[in-house]
């Protein structure tokens, strides 16, 4: 696990981008309103970009840090943490097919097979991630140019209500779900040993072309859905049910089918950081086990949140995950730069 | 290593030892002479004839039947040997024979048993004298063999009407011929622990890449087959180690000129005695879609040909798969007039469209497996079978709805149209047929993904497999998905130059 590692710094932007954006379309998992997004992204934007400089900072070094001594206990629990955010994508996933796409697969079926292929792809490494996320992300883009495309006719400007007409509560909440869903800016610190070039320059790049998406999204499809998305719990994939091209009335299906592709290649990423974590705290014998142990894990708590609310609340809990994220993104962080300044 | 692994080495290593274990010839004439009979066993095609010198020295002429030109045996060593007067001279009579008896231009001198039996085994003719413990090989091959003629399973419109032979040195030539430039390189080696097959590497020397040749050498030396009947024995030996894909790494061809445009670009041809299929690594994804006629048409129009073998991959792998998907779980996906002949065809059948497409396919694999190995008049028959009584009866008597036999027949064409590609597009597609039946849209995008993935691992003497798609390359995009003209080609930086040639390089500790 984890050999044949180099990427480059286009990939990396690419496995970001992806990675992180697959979590914006289902927002609705956490109870997120589209409404208010445009604001709450600008909000997230710069704390995110607060959020990523302990890593950036970090940068090379953290892997070292993280190997030796206390920095084993460190990686141990960035481990719970990634197994955290690899729960939340799997049970978000889970919920968002069960709640709207009706169809009649078995409930258990898609996630493993899910499960299945995220954890082959963990052991074909990071190299093979990163390409293959990066053709994702071309599929995953070209089908959302073609939803948009197909849906301009569509949109209009009187849906989009007054800028005063926000609740602060709103903007706030969903600023609290787009900052916790930023488990990608801890795993930058497992990553960045395999990168050929800078980190810095794709890490902002990408926050600003993440957020850039999130706040069009946000407004083409209030433009579309008008006040109808703020009761919808997936408003993106009800805005994909609008799409029409043609001859095919119905392109929800292939928005879909691109976002378990993208689902897939976040699951692959996290559980592949997750085992270089276990690698870090226990061992390389350790660490080839962890991919499919913590996978069935994953897969049994994902497949128990949509029908027992108690785990739904602990899994999908948004407080809980900011606090993980930024418990993860500046606390571990300071305490390996303390240990590294001690250290010397 | 495991108990049978074990035995294997054993078992495997015992006959190396003793494939290298020839003895070095004998002074006596007599000695050798049973040693030979004796390893042949009495082989009926094993001849030796005895000749006696002017000078009375007992000889001999040692040939294998049908493998060397009597005519030329005659004339250019038994008839000069025999007038020749070595009484006048008292040098060695080996080197008296080679430099003023035989005007043959290939001759080997011989100083085991090793060299001399593999170099009969190719045709040559062995001269042994009494009391010389060295041999001459004399280069008169005729054996028979097929004559050059264009190949059945590379064909092109514009172009050469040459394909490989069987023979090694006439493939060479073939590539030779159009190559005339001293950077060139031939390198002869010996595969097979029991049955030594002669092979040959191919490569322009100022193009190829340093660490892929020596990685290719030292897996060549590295392969334990006792012998090697095809070039398909060679190809996962090539691939690395613990290499699960269905996509090969190795390409194969059966023409010089693919050869040569091949080595051109860096690439290293691997020529195999006995065989006209010819493998070349490096070999990426993309090059499955180009063929030669790619080049000699104009560059629209090969852009056009060029997309429409990726939109026949695609349709050919994911089609029947889709069609099962969509048909069992999102039927809201098909335009209402077609939704209508769906249904309609659904209710008359009697089973599911999932199995439907199954039965069929698995039908249509089982006709294109009987059609390729029957001789062509019986062929015919089989279409016949297949087109009116398995196709038009299943319809009309209501067993196959006719969208799934339309679904099929497209898939069946399009997978012909990327033949390199046909046994990963038929495992695919049958993989794709079963879990769009059970996962739906679902299960044939994770699926597609986890194929992704295992491609994008992939890598063939270090060049990642999906280059230059991923990782991206603007460069080699200009004969990826289109084709640029020539006046942009001519400018082509390879894409295999410069690469490390082994995967191990890469690998962390």
């Amino acid at each position: 696990m984890g050999s044949r590692n180099k990427i480059s710094s286009s990939q990396l932007f690419c496995l970001l981008l992806l990675s992180r954006g697959v979590l914006s379309v289902a927002c609705g998992a956490f109870g997120g309103n589209i409404g208010s997004a445009a604001l709450s992204a600008a909000i997230a934007l710069i704390a995110s970009i607060l959020l990523s400089i302990p890593v950036l900072y970090l940068g090379k070094d953290g892997t070292a840090e993280l190997q030796s001594g206390a920095g084993r206990a460190v990686s141990g629990i960035y481990a719970i943490y990634f197994f955290y955010s690899v729960c939340v994508t799997m049970s978000m996933f889970t919920v968002l097919r069960e709640e709207t796409s009706g169809m009649r697969i078995s409930v258990i079926l898609v996630p493993i097979l899910m499960a299945a292929a995220a954890v082959y792809a963990s052991y074909k490494g990071i190299e093979a991630i990163a390409r293959c996320g990066a053709l994702i992300l071309f599929a995953v883009a070209s089908a959302f140019v073609l939803l948009c495309l197909s849906l301009i006719p569509k949109s209009d400007m009187l849906n989009l209500p007054p800028v005063g007409s926000y609740k602060v509560a709103d903007i706030i909440d969903n600023a609290v779900i787009m900052v916790g869903e930023q488990s990608c800016i801890p795993a930058i610190l497992f990553i960045y040993p395999h990168i050929k070039g800078s980190v810095k320059k794709p890490t902002v790049l990408w926050l600003f072309v993440l957020f850039a998406c999130v706040i069009f999204l946000s407004l083409f499809i209030t433009s579309i859905l008008g006040d109808y998305a703020l009761s919808q719990p997936f408003p993106v994939y009800s805005w994909a049910r609008l799409s029409s091209f043609g001859v095919l009335q119905r392109l929800d299906s292939i928005f879909l089918a691109v976002w378990t592709a993208g689902v897939f290649v976040r699951l692959t990423l996290l559980l592949w950081v997750l085992s270089v974590c276990i690698r870090y705290a226990f061992g390389k014998k350790p660490s080839k086990l962890a991919a499919p142990v913590f996978g069935v894990a994953a897969l049994i708590t994902a497949v128990a949140v949509p029908f027992n609310t108690a785990i739904r609340s602990l899994v999908l809990n948004p407080g809980l995950l900011l606090f993980a994220t930024i418990f993860c993104c500046l606390v571990l962080p300071f305490a390996l730069i303390l240990k590294r300044r001690l250290g010397k | 290593m495991g108990f049978f692994d074990f035995i294997l080495n054993k078992k495997q290593e015992q006959q190396s030892v003793q494939s290298r274990c020839e003895p070095l010839l004998y002074c006596e004439l007599e000695k050798n002479l049973s040693y030979m009979k004796g390893r042949f066993g009495g082989s009926a095609d094993f001849t030796v004839r005895q000749l006696i010198l002017s000078d009375g020295t007992h000889s001999a002429v040692i040939t294998m039947e049908g493998m060397s030109n009597k005519e030329s045996i005659a004339l250019s060593i038994t008839n000069p040997i025999m007038e020749f007067d070595f009484k006048k001279y008292s040098e060695n009579k080996i080197n008296l024979i080679e430099s003023r008896v035989l005007s043959a231009s290939e001759i080997v001198r011989v100083i085991d048993f090793a060299q001399a039996f593999s170099l009969v085994m190719s045709g040559f003719t062995l001269f042994l004298a009494d009391g010389c413990d060295i041999a001459l090989a004399i280069g008169v091959q005729g054996f028979s063999f097929r004559s050059i003629s264009e190949s059945e399973t590379d064909v092109v419109q514009r172009g050469s009407r040459e394909g490989f032979s069987e023979p090694l040195r006439i493939n060479m030539t073939l590539v030779r011929r159009r190559l005339k430039t001293p950077d060139l390189r031939f390198e002869t080696m010996q595969i097979g622990t029991d049955v030594k097959t002669d092979i040959a590497l191919c490569y322009l020397d100022s193009a190829v890449s340093k660490g892929i040749l020596k990685e290719l050498k030292r897996r060549l030396e590295a392969i334990p087959l006792k012998n090697v009947l095809a070039a398909g024995y060679l190809v996962p030996f090539l691939e690395r180690q613990g290499d699960l894909s269905l996509f090969s790494g190795v390409g194969v061809t059966e023409r010089p000129d693919t050869v040569c445009g091949k080595i051109s670009e860096g690439r290293i041809a691997v020529l195999i005695d006995g065989t006209p299929s010819v493998l070349i690594v490096p070999y990426l994804f993309v090059e499955n879609f180009q063929t030669l006629d790619d080049y000699s048409n104009r560059a629209y129009f090969a852009s056009l040909t060029r997309l429409l073998k990726y939109i026949a991959f695609f349709v050919a792998v994911f089609t029947p798969g889709m069609y099962v998907a969509v048909a069992g779980y999102n039927p809201e996906l098909f335009p209402q007039g077609i939704l209508n002949k769906v249904a309609a065809s659904v209710a008359q059948t009697p089973f599911s469209v999932f199995t439907e497409v199954l039965i069929i396919h698995f039908i249509y694999e089982i006709m294109r497996e009987a059609g390729l190995r029957l001789p062509r008049p019986l062929g015919h028959a089989v279409s016949i079978v297949g087109a009116l009584v398995l196709g038009e009866t299943a319809v009309s008597s209501g067993l196959i709805g006719a969208p799934t036999l339309m679904v099929v027949a497209i898939t069946a064409i399009s997978s012909y149209v990327i033949p390199d590609l046909y046994p990963a597009v038929a495992v695919l597609r049958i993989s794709f047929i079963i879990v769009g039946g059970v996962g739906g849209l679902y299960g044939i995008t994770l699926l597609f993904c986890a194929v992704l993935v295992n491609m994008c691992a992939k890598k063939s003497f270090g060049v990642p497999y999906t280059s230059p798609l991923s990782p991206f390359s603007f460069f080699g995009m200009r004969d990826t998905v289109i084709r640029a003209g020539w006046r942009v080609l001519a400018k082509k930086q390879s894409l295999v130059q410069n690469q490390r040639g082994s995967e191990a390089d890469n690998e962390e500790e």
